[in-house]
């Protein structure tokens, strides 16, 4: 008992020493879900994983449309973390614009809950979030209760802005975290073309709808994108499909770079073959808005979706 | 159900304080509460494999009490072979029909005939490998007239299916664990503590070492075309530790868990990196199953009471049937030849000296060799296997994948923490901390571990790679 007394109040000022760090720093990806889920009133709002968080420049997006934006995006998240995202944001405000990135192959899997768990310490204090977490295993709720838990395997990433800064992206980049370097191997790779369909998992599709309902009911306006990959020409894929679907039943416009051989076949644009660097982000990001902005211009005039007629690229 | 389960946490607690509320009572009682939470234990996973524990062990009790009884060696031996062939029939069934059929089929289409023979859609039941070798041996001993049947059905039972040791062994013999079903327990604080603190040293191996390297070894040996010589080395040095600390940490886990009932299960590992030749690794790796294949394989084969030639036939047949064992996969049956072949060079060379090394050499040469025969351990297919070994052999360095850095540097940590005990057990066995004289320093001890298994393990319900042997 005495043993897990001690634990206990351990635990308790571990946790607020945690919940310090957590709250203190000067950037970071613990900074920015902070930012995400409690502090951030802008405009347009970037959601996506990595390629989202990596492929999306806030600052050609606010010059070019005259708004707000910033860039929820986290690396290795998937639906669960966007509903979470959606959650945490829907809980304190209504953004103007969304852009949904979502990848060629999202929704044919199990959807990785277990990957939100990068927002366990945001748990207790967001009670919003906590249907999503609580996913991760029947007894989230329970190890939860543990402050240490809520930061596990956190460490690496907590500290490490007191040390560098800048490695997830500066505040100045407003949630972007731009890759530099160029893609220096796979060059000869030659184009993989259309894989086979893989059906979508129906929790992840579920996740997704819930996803769009919610923007939906709220007058969001809701943008899918599909950005390009380096050697993969993907026109058609069931994720790509289904969102040409929605896109087509609610009037979210969908941009597919998935197959855009402006982008597909240019190395000099990539870190890696998922991911583009700083000059392929900006091309990618200017091409995507010059696109995207006669619909939120239009969308000043029209309040609601059904008057405007959307293109699918 | 997972040791590292929250079902656990609250099965474990729920049982032991039953365990001992009936103490004093009949021991049968105690024997009965052990077996339904034993099939609960099992059942958690998938109920409809109850029947085949059940059946598999009602059998081995029966024959095996046929076989004391039965003087006509003839029909001892029709009742011997019912119970291995019922025994290994649904191991073979099971684990190995689809194996079997897909090397037949790829062997004819070899010759260039083809063959049609469907394979089928099996689950493989959890632990099968370890409770019917456990209840095999049971029959074999009393057939051998090395031990007196049990006439309590609900003790052997129990014995076959003890929930602490039931999926991943340690594998028991009858003559060591059915005799302390059938011994009164006496409850006492020391032993509880021990066990607990047994269970906690392995859990601290299966979340913090083994689940944190398998996320790094899953993402190069998961990828095996992406990856670099130096890469494949390090995550074949990490995949050593990983599998070392996922199933020691198990046994570990098995022989607290079963302490706390006041049952004392055999020891499974004993550092084995620490080995200074392969007779010794298998001396001191899943000791319960080398001993196991020793009885009842190796021996009967012939042993060493044989000449040199037979006798490594005997070794490097053991070591392939052990390797088929593993897993229903060529990649297993080769790693069990090379560790044959090992045992066979190391012989040869002792023979003529060549071994004379200093003992951290010894040590580091061992440790190498093992680790390359773990690339075909856990590698996903021979071609895998083959091409990593090729990259490693031809392209040793290149650019090292670190993937998270995160995982990366915890999981560094992890392997010199766990070498460090690991040095002090085996070199200063007298200094433990958990079990320090000065309360002070225990507690400390056993607190600091709990604060870093809460904060560096890792808890999304990882298997135990054991399981599926």
């Amino acid at each position: 008992m005495l043993v897990l007394a001690l634990f206990a109040g351990l635990d308790r000022l571990g946790g607020l020493l945690l919940d310090y760090l957590r709250d203190h720093a000067p950037d970071g990806r613990y900074q920015k879900a902070k930012y995400t889920l409690e502090e951030c009133t802008e405009d347009v709002v970037v959601i996506g994983s990595s390629r989202g968080e990596i492929n999306y420049v806030p600052r050609i997006i606010e010059d070019s449309l005259g708004m707000s934006c910033w860039n929820a995006g986290r690396g290795g998240q998937g639906m669960p973390f966007f509903r979470a995202v959606q959650e945490g944001i829907l809980a304190r405000y209504t953004p103007k614009v969304v852009i949904l990135n979502i990848d060629d192959n999202d929704l044919e899997g199990v959807p990785a809950y277990e990957h939100a768990g990068f927002l366990r310490p945001f748990y207790n204090t967001h009670p919003e979030i906590r249907p999503v977490l609580n996913k991760i295993s029947k007894f989230e709720w329970l190890l939860l209760q543990s402050r240490l838990y809520a930061y596990n395997s956190s460490y690496y990433y907590l500290i490490r802005p007191y040390f560098i800064g800048g490695l997830d992206g500066k505040t100045s980049d407003k949630g972007w975290k731009p890759r530099p370097g160029t893609m220096d191997y796979l060059l000869d790779k030659p184009l993989e073309q259309e894989p086979p369909k893989v059906p979508l998992n129906p929790e992840a599709k579920a996740q997704f709808d819930v996803v769009v309902s919610k923007f939906r009911e709220r007058g969001v306006q809701l943008y899918f994108v599909v950005s390009p990959n380096y050697g993969r020409s993907i026109a058609s894929s069931s994720a790509i499909d289904y969102l040409k679907k929605t896109s087509e039943a609610f009037g979210f416009p969908l941009f597919v770079y998935s197959s855009d051989t402006s982008y597909i076949t240019h190395p000099e644009l990539y870190v890696d073959p998922e991911h583009l660097n700083i000059d392929g982000a900006q091309k990618f990001t200017k091409d995507l808005i010059g696109k995207i902005k006669p619909y939120v211009q239009s969308s000043i005039q029209h309040t609601s979706h059904d008057e405007k007629v959307y293109k699918v690229y | 159900m997972l040791f590292n389960s929250i079902d656990f946490a609250f099965f474990l607690p729920i049982v032991f304080c039953l365990f001992w509320m009936i103490n004093g009572k009949d021991l049968k009682y105690q024997n009965l509460l052990l077996l339904a939470s034993s099939y609960v234990f099992y059942g958690w996973w998938d109920w409809r494999f109850l029947s085949l524990l059940a059946f598999s062990s009602g059998l081995d009790f029966f024959v095996g009490s046929a076989l004391y009884k039965q003087q006509d060696e003839k029909k001892r031996k029709m009742l011997f072979l019912i119970s291995m062939g019922v025994n290994l029939g649904l191991l073979g069934f099971f684990k190995y029909y689809n194996f079997f059929a897909e090397s037949f089929v790829e062997a004819f289409s070899f010759f260039g005939q083809k063959t049609d023979l469907n394979t089928l859609n099996i689950i493989l039941p959890v632990g099968i490998s370890f409770y019917t070798f456990q209840s095999m041996s049971y029959a074999i001993d009393i057939y051998r007239g090395k031990l007196t049947p049990t006439k309590d059905l609900i003790a052997f039972l129990a014995f076959v299916s003890f929930f602490p040791q039931l999926v991943a062994g340690p594998i028991e013999r009858a003559s060591h664990l059915l005799p302390q079903f059938l011994t009164k327990k006496r409850f006492s604080y020391d032993m509880v503590a021990a066990g607990l603190k047994i269970m906690l040293w392995g859990f601290f191996m299966k979340v913090v070492v083994a689940d944190r390297l398998a996320l790094y070894v899953q993402a190069v040996y998961g990828n095996v075309d992406m990856h670099t010589g130096l890469s494949f080395i390090v995550a074949t040095i990490f995949f050593a530790f990983q599998i070392y600390c996922d199933f020691g940490g198990y046994s570990l886990i098995a022989l607290g868990c079963a302490r706390l009932f006041g049952f004392d299960l055999m020891e499974n590992f004993r550092r084995p990196y620490f080995s200074g030749s392969f007779r010794e690794f298998w001396g001191r790796w899943h000791i319960s199953l080398s001993t196991w294949f020793k009885d009842y394989l190796y021996i009967p084969l012939g042993g060493n009471r044989v000449s040199p030639s037979r006798n490594y036939f005997n070794l490097f047949t053991t070591f392939v049937v052990s390797g088929l064992w593993h897993g229903a996969n060529w990649t297993f049956v080769i790693w069990g030849g090379i560790h044959g072949s090992y045992q066979i060079l190391e012989r040869e060379f002792a023979k003529i000296g060549w071994l004379k090394l200093p003992k951290v050499l010894q040590v580091v040469l061992v440790f190498a060799l093992t680790c390359f025969a773990w690339i075909f351990f856990r590698a996903a297919s021979l071609h895998e296997a083959m091409h990593i070994v090729t990259t490693i052999l031809t392209h040793p360095g290149g650019s090292l994948y670190t993937g998270d850095l995160g995982i990366f540097a915890f999981s560094i940590m992890a392997i010199l923490m766990l070498l460090t005990v690991d040095y002090i057990n085996e070199y200063y066995p007298d200094f433990s901390l958990l079990n320090h004289q000065v309360v002070y320093v225990r507690f400390a001890t056993i607190v600091i571990m709990l604060i870093y298994i809460v904060s560096l393990g890792v808890f999304d319900g990882s298997q135990f790679i054991y399981f599926q042997f």
